[in-house]
């Protein structure tokens, strides 16, 4: 009984030697990163317009799509907006913007609109711009888990999360541009 | 009866290893750990152990979470320093524990005198002021934590229905932090308005208004909680840093997983009901732990395999003792046996750090005690099966119950399965070289309590000379073995040394330490084959092996010097002083005193 114990101990042992010694790999040890991150899928939400109409992410598919958090009492929100707006009209139909409000009241959009310039205005008028409202930020705290503005998701044509901007951003940056220009081949 | 065991086996293992609450992963100090462990480490901060009479560390931690009020009066800190009660003001207890609330309003007093203390280098401290200093660190540790998720906690609550509606809310309805976010606009415009009028002409609904934009903007104060660390990095670039709950939503790292994770833990926080909360959290860290050794390290905090070893250990050495009163036979067989089953749970408490750790069990000077217990309790066990005199079993039992003793102060400090130095975090080293090395002193201690076995009986019964001699031969052996051991541990040290630091041998306290051990066995083991040392002579070698051990292991800690400092400690030096005069009066007293009888008689 003691020989089978000791056999067995000894075993232990040497198995355990000749793993941490890195002579052998039993893979008792799994690779651990430091970090890890895969495009996950956006979630499935249907949006509001101030209108009433609704849109749904998933209609999007095929294209790539900006998602962008914002509130019009947000004013690094209303810096921002311009390069946002002419980088949809750049990309022509191959980009949508989905601006989604976190206002109390769906009527701060149409003033927040107001308080651009005409041709700021008239953007906001493009086919592939979605001004949304999200009533009481039900989407985007508890869909999205956005709680700071601007926060702006970028979603790949088969609508997978692949970046996420914090913070307003100047969207006439060739770099981005060029990640962007990536998600369309 | 086997089959039934196996079965209860089975059982036991699948609900020990299965998800839970307890196997939420946490980032905390550089480790991600199960939510249990972290729990458990930050009780042992404030109240000196790892779980409550009354509810375990996890339930404590989220009562904390949850319920602010009732954690805030529950008497967790404990305060043994009578000055330190009297220097807070507080009344003294028997039981020295004392709530939050009751430390905290004397703290905050003395808040700029305890922030010039803490610049101070802590051996300019008096024992009074190091504590105050620790527990006001404590203290905020402990606030910290209860404000973890005060962003999902129902908090908020409008009674006006004028005030509700204006604010696009329902009145009755309780909101927490996030989703009152919608009306801060609103509210901080109305508040605006108020600034300019006399507090006594406020009315009601313009009491309750200024009431809610303090309570939003104190809430806003608890951002700055970052201990909880549950949040993977999420998007790429997060550079491998884990985020709090409210460090997540302020640098806008929230995602999709995070937003549904936040929404389990707030349904979490509100019922009790975990809802998928562990698997989702397991889930969000895929590829960064793995949930196989949270949930091993869940089951080894529970089962705590060292005090079932030390219970086992002690039945054994008392057994043993009764053995050589009454039935020896029947109890030296018992002992064995307790001191087996003991010996077990100390095996398997070591190979389950193995497989949580991912490394050998002589990485930090907690885990060494208890790898050099081990090794003595086995060489122990393994003389008693082949000498069957006692000896082993008493050798056993007494260095299993002595270093488990030691060991359990250095797990009183805290984890102990912290992150290692860089030049530790090498496997085949540790492996190798600490593992030799600690084997070695293992069978020094053997060797050691043989040395102070032999010193007594042949004190007591001198006419035993063959007991005697048995002894003697026994520990000329153990010597031997611990001197292959010690030498070639040293050596190889010296090699990992080269690679590490570029030399073989610096004269660095702990590889003098080394050297002195592999020379005193030399000498000891050449005055055997020289005669020139008798049995006697002998022995008290070997009890001086164990003041050689105890410096070598513990002694060099103290200097903090030389490369080895790593393992620096400051707290051991009267233990230390005291266990080496102890076997000096020892060992010394006994070789003249049996000298000087054997000579008169």
């Amino acid at each position: 009984m003691i020989r089978v114990f000791l056999c067995a101990l000894f075993s232990l042992i040497v198995v355990l030697g000749l793993h941490f010694s890195g002579v052998v790999d039993f893979g008792l040890s799994s690779p651990e990163k430091e970090s890890t991150f895969v495009p996950q899928p956006a979630p499935d939400v249907v949006f509001t317009k101030p209108d009433g109409t609704k849109i749904a992410l998933r209609d999007l598919k095929g294209k790539v799509v900006l998602l962008n958090f914002w509130a019009s009492w947000c004013g690094p929100c209303f810096d921002e907006f311009p390069s946002l707006l002419d980088l949809v009209e750049t990309f022509g139909g191959q980009i949508v913007l989905i601006a989604v409000s976190n206002d109390s009241d769906p009527k701060e959009i149409g003033k927040f609109i107001r308080l651009f310039s005409p041709k700021g205005q008239k953007q906001f008028q493009n086919p592939h711009v979605h001004l949304v409202w999200d009533e009481r930020s039900a989407i985007s705290q508890k869909q999205f888990g956005v709680l700071r503005f601007p926060e702006t998701l970028l979603l790949d044509s088969q609508l997978k999360m692949v970046k996420k901007i914090v913070g307003p951003t100047d969207w006439a940056d060739p770099t981005l541009q060029e990640t962007i220009r990536r998600l369309f081949l | 009866m086997k089959k039934l065991l196996f079965c209860l086996v089975l059982c036991v293992g699948a609900g020990a290893f299965g998800a839970s609450v307890a196997t939420v992963p946490v980032l905390h100090e550089g480790r991600i750990k199960p939510l249990d462990t972290f729990a458990r480490v930050h009780l042992l901060s404030v109240y000196g152990k790892r779980s409550l009479p009354e509810m375990s560390a996890l339930d404590w931690l989220v009562e904390l979470m949850r319920d602010r009020e009732t954690a805030f009066a529950r008497p967790v800190f404990n305060l043994r320093n009578p000055d330190l009660v009297g220097h807070l003001g507080l009344e003294w207890r028997e039981k020295h524990l004392y709530s939050f609330n009751e430390i905290s309003a004397p703290l905050q007093k003395q808040e700029k005198s305890i922030g010039l203390l803490h610049q101070k280098q802590k051996e300019e401290l008096t024992p009074v002021q190091r504590q105050l200093v620790d527990l006001y660190t404590a203290s905020l540790s402990y606030l910290e934590l209860a404000q973890s998720f005060s962003l999902v906690l129902p908090q908020f609550e409008i009674t006006d229905p004028a005030l509700a509606s204006a604010l696009k809310l329902e009145a009755g309805r309780h909101y927490n932090y996030m989703e009152m976010q919608t009306a801060r606009p609103i509210l901080e415009n109305k508040i605006e308005k108020l600034r300019n009028k006399e507090p006594d002409l406020l009315n009601e609904k313009e009491w309750e208004l200024a009431r809610l934009g303090f309570s939003l903007e104190r809430a806003a104060r608890e951002e700055g909680s970052e201990i909880l660390r549950l949040f993977p990095p999420q998007w790429h670039g997060g550079e491998g840093e884990w985020l709090s709950p409210w460090q997540s939503v302020r640098r806008g790292d929230g995602s999709p997983a995070t937003a549904d994770y936040l929404g389990l833990w707030r349904r979490y926080l509100a019922n009790g009901e975990d809802g998928g909360l562990s698997a989702v959290a397991l889930d969000l860290s895929k590829g960064l732990v793995s949930p196989w050794r949270l949930r091993w390290e869940v089951f080894y905090n529970r089962v705590d395999f060292f005090t079932k070893s030390l219970i086992f250990y002690l039945l054994g050495f008392l057994l043993l003792v009764g053995s050589w009163a009454v039935w020896p036979t029947r109890l030296r067989r018992l002992s064995f046996a307790a001191a087996g089953v003991g010996f077990l749970a100390h095996g398997a408490g070591l190979l389950m750090r193995i497989f949580i750790m991912g490394r050998p069990p002589v990485s930090t000077l907690y885990e060494s005690i208890l790898f050099v217990a081990f090794i003595a309790v086995l060489f122990g066990l393994i003389l008693e099966k082949t000498r069957r005199n006692g000896f082993g079993l008493l050798t056993a039992t007494t260095i299993g119950t002595i270093l488990h003793f030691i060991g359990f102060s250095y797990a009183a400090e805290g984890d102990t399965m912290g992150m290692l130095v860089a030049v530790l975090n090498t496997n085949f080293w540790l492996a190798t070289h600490v593992v030799t090395i600690t084997i070695g002193y293992g069978c020094c201690f053997v060797g050691g309590i043989l040395g102070h076995l032999y010193l007594v009986l042949r004190k007591l019964r001198p006419e035993a000379r063959q007991k005697l001699k048995e002894i003697y031969r026994t520990s000329v052996g153990t010597a031997l073995v611990a001197l292959f051991f010690s030498l070639f541990g040293t050596i190889l040290g010296g090699i990992w040394a080269d690679q590490s630091w570029g030399r073989f041998w610096g004269w660095d306290p702990k590889e003098n330490g080394a050297l002195l051990i592999v020379l005193w066995l030399l000498f000891l083991l050449h005055g055997v084959l020289t005669k020139y040392l008798t049995q006697l002579g002998f022995a008290l070698g070997m009890v001086v092996t164990n003041i050689m051990v105890a410096l070598a292991w513990f002694g060099v800690n103290l200097l903090n010097v030389g490369l080895h400092s790593y393992g620096f400690t400051d707290s051991i030096l009267f233990n230390l002083i005291a266990f080496c005069s102890a076997e000096l009066v020892f060992g010394v007293g006994m070789y003249f005193w049996i000298r000087l009888r054997e000579r008169e008689s």
